[in-house]
């Protein structure tokens, strides 16, 4: 199971990673020792875009934007808390940074709009963290946009607690490209009969990783993934999934990857089952469309069963264009690159449709169209 | 405009292993006929169609096509749609994932590029797409529905036709379009296609069944065996062929 959840930590930068560390053998490291650009200041009218109506918490260059009148339903506000302190790292993630914000929000009631994290980066390195959590029976929407301004190196991250029975559906989305690096690692603890459901759509960049581990803590507690990873030119996008199950739970995660030209994709997940995990269900399916012989996608689905009465099941394929499909679609009239460009969003469309979030599905259908 | 095939040859496979499937076929359509083309199973009727659509695994050894005097083998296979030219599939491929109405859409707008007419907008689709469906006699919800991914083999037969009426062109080949159809659905597509004809549309039946051609009149009917036009006539050959079959040429 590797580093399981243990919040974050203050004190001492840790290593860099490395493609010798065991969750980041299929990334190509050498954007992380990359120039950044100089921080900048952001105009405020330059980061409502990425908002929209949603009561945000806006992250840039790792530093809180505090809230603006409106940004937050009264009642909601209270529950902000901002634990910034100096330099933080989570050793989860074996992830330093120089600056770091660090947001609590407690949600004790149904927030009435969704909620937003945006983690904007104009330039040289910064990490953001948030601790969410979410009262029991309570149900939210959380969109995370991230936006890259700059050639940065930027990490966001934190903790989810769900208490009993309550519903968290997150939308993460590059709205940008990347053209620095963008990492993140959220550690989320799911509670009795609650659910978590993630929606995942990147584009990659110099480097894009995502990272998430979800303790499925208690009976009935359920996870869902829906990932759609677009890559082209020399771009890479990697995901990484560690899912425990300890108690009967069901888990279903679907990730998909589109690769053109050099790009580099990868997912990495493991499924474990300890003992008394007895009753859980977990389905990993992994699909990745190769459009280009010089793309290179990666596929690692891991199961790490403990338990006996349990169902597990994984897939990953990796193929190319169906020549029958383009084929057909030649006959009725799309050259070759229409006919690739529909199969492609069509492919990408299982993943994309699934999002709940419609201003942030526009976004990624927008920057992932093929 | 004209269909004109002369001596055509073909064949799938390499030169080395590959195997002559058309062996000589002679065919002029001229504008505002039905030509209906029948003949026994594996007599290479599928193949004559997928060659004049251009599918690439079928070469032409010999002979040739011309769509309105222009080389239609020339041309790449969405450049003979563009043309002008539809071929209805006998087994319409699945494409799953892709919504027939976008599809349709965009195969429109394909051709209407070509021709330099207006491209629909995404808003403005759904009205005119209903109007197609309207005319193709076509089950109201196939704008939703998959491109053939969902759709029973009878429906996928009516989507072919659908495709025709969007994408209008001025020759159809329509390949085993009444195979798998019950008899109301026979009419709807029959009805389809006579809403379609025009004083400058040409449409060519391959078809087992004279049910089809009770109500598509055709004006010539062809005997397709071994690869080759063995006989042509009028109506009345297809209603002699339905009482002997094809025994007579050995098949
Ligand atoms: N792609 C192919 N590969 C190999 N053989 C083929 C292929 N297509 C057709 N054939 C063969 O060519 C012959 C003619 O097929 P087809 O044109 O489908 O006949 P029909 O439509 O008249 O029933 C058959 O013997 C068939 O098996
Ligand atoms: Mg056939």
């Amino acid at each position: 199971m590797g580093r399981v959840s243990t919040g974050l930590l203050g004190g001492a930068e840790l290593p860099e990673p490395t493609a010798a560390d065991e969750d980041w053998r299929y990334v190509a490291c050498a954007p992380l020792a990359a120039a950044t650009d100089a921080a900048r200041t952001v105009p405020p009218a330059e980061l409502r875009p990425w908002f929209g109506d949603d009561a945000a918490i806006v992250l840039v260059d790792g530093q809180a934007r505090p809230p603006g009148p409106g940004d937050w339903p009264a009642g909601l506000a209270a529950s902000i808390s901002d634990l910034t302190g100096p330099t933080v790292g989570d050793p989860a993630l074996g992830w330093p940074w120089r600056q770091g914000a660090r947001q609590r929000l407690t949600v004790t009631r149904d927030p009435g709009r969704p909620l937003r994290l945006v983690c904007v980066a104009t330039g040289g390195r910064s990490g953001g963290a948030v601790e969410l959590e979410l009262a029991p029976g309570v149900q939210a929407d959380l969109a995370i946009v991230h936006v890259h301004l700059g050639a940065a190196r930027a990490h966001t991250g934190g903790t989810i607690r769900l208490g009993r029975g309550a519903r968290l559906r997150v939308s993460e989305i590059q709205a940008t490209p990347v053209p620095g690096v963008l990492t993140t690692g959220w550690t989320a603890q799911v509670g009795q009969d609650a659910g978590l459901v993630w929606h995942l759509a990147a584009t990659g960049g110099g480097l894009v990783r995502h990272r998430i581990d979800v303790d499925l803590a208690q009976t009935g507690s359920e996870f869902g993934l829906h990932a759609a990873l677009a890559v082209r030119g020399t771009d890479q996008a990697h995901l990484v999934s560690r899912i425990l199950h300890r108690h009967a739970s069901p888990s279903r995660q679907l990730v998909k990857c589109l690769l053109d030209d050099a790009a580099r994709t990868s997912f990495d997940g493991l499924i474990a089952m300890v003992p008394g995990a007895d009753g859980s269900d977990a389905d990993l399916q992994h699909r990745s469309l190769v459009r280009s012989p010089k793309a290179r996608a990666d596929s690692r689905p891991q199961l790490d069963i403990r338990a006996d009465e349990v169902k597990a099941a994984h897939g990953a394929t990796i193929g190319q264009l169906d020549p029958e499909e383009v084929r057909y679609l030649r006959m009725r009239g799309l050259d070759p690159a229409a006919a690739a460009t529909l199969l492609g969003t069509a492919y990408l469309e299982e993943v994309l449709a699934a999002i709940p979030h419609a201003g942030v599905a526009a976004i990624a259908r927008d920057r992932l169209k093929p | 405009m004209t269909l004109a095939i002369t001596n055509l040859h073909a064949r799938v496979g390499d030169e080395a292993t590959g195997k002559a499937l058309l062996n000589g076929i002679d065919l002029v359509v001229k504008p505002g006929e039905v030509h209906a083309i029948m003949g026994p199973n594996g007599a290479g009727k599928s193949t004559l169609a997928k060659v004049l659509a251009g599918h690439d695994a079928y070469a032409v050894t010999a002979g040739g096509a011309t769509l309105g005097g222009a080389d239609l083998l020339a041309l790449e296979p969405h450049e003979r749609v563009h043309a002008g030219l539809f071929v209805g599939f006998q087994y319409p491929v699945e494409v799953p994932g892709v919504v027939n109405g976008e599809f349709l859409r965009l195969a429109y707008n394909a051709r209407a590029k070509a021709r330099n007419q207006p491209e629909v907008a995404a808003k403005d689709w759904a009205p005119k797409l209903a109007e197609y469906i309207r005319q193709a006699e076509a089950p109201e919800d196939f704008a939703g529905r998959g491109l053939n991914a969902g759709l029973s083999g009878g429906q996928r037969k009516r989507n072919e036709i659908l495709q025709m009426v969007v994408l209008d062109p001025l020759v159809a080949v329509l390949d085993e379009t009444d195979s798998g159809l019950d008899i109301d659905a026979i009419k709807a597509v029959a009805r389809g296609i006579n809403a379609w004809r025009r004083a400058d549309r040409s449409v060519v039946l391959i078809t087992h069944f004279q049910r089809l051609l009770d109500l598509v009149q055709p004006d010539r009917v062809h005997v397709l065996v071994g690869g080759r036009l063995v006989e042509s006539g009028g109506p009345e050959l297809s209603a002699r062929l339905e009482r002997e079959g094809y025994g007579r040429w050995g098949a």
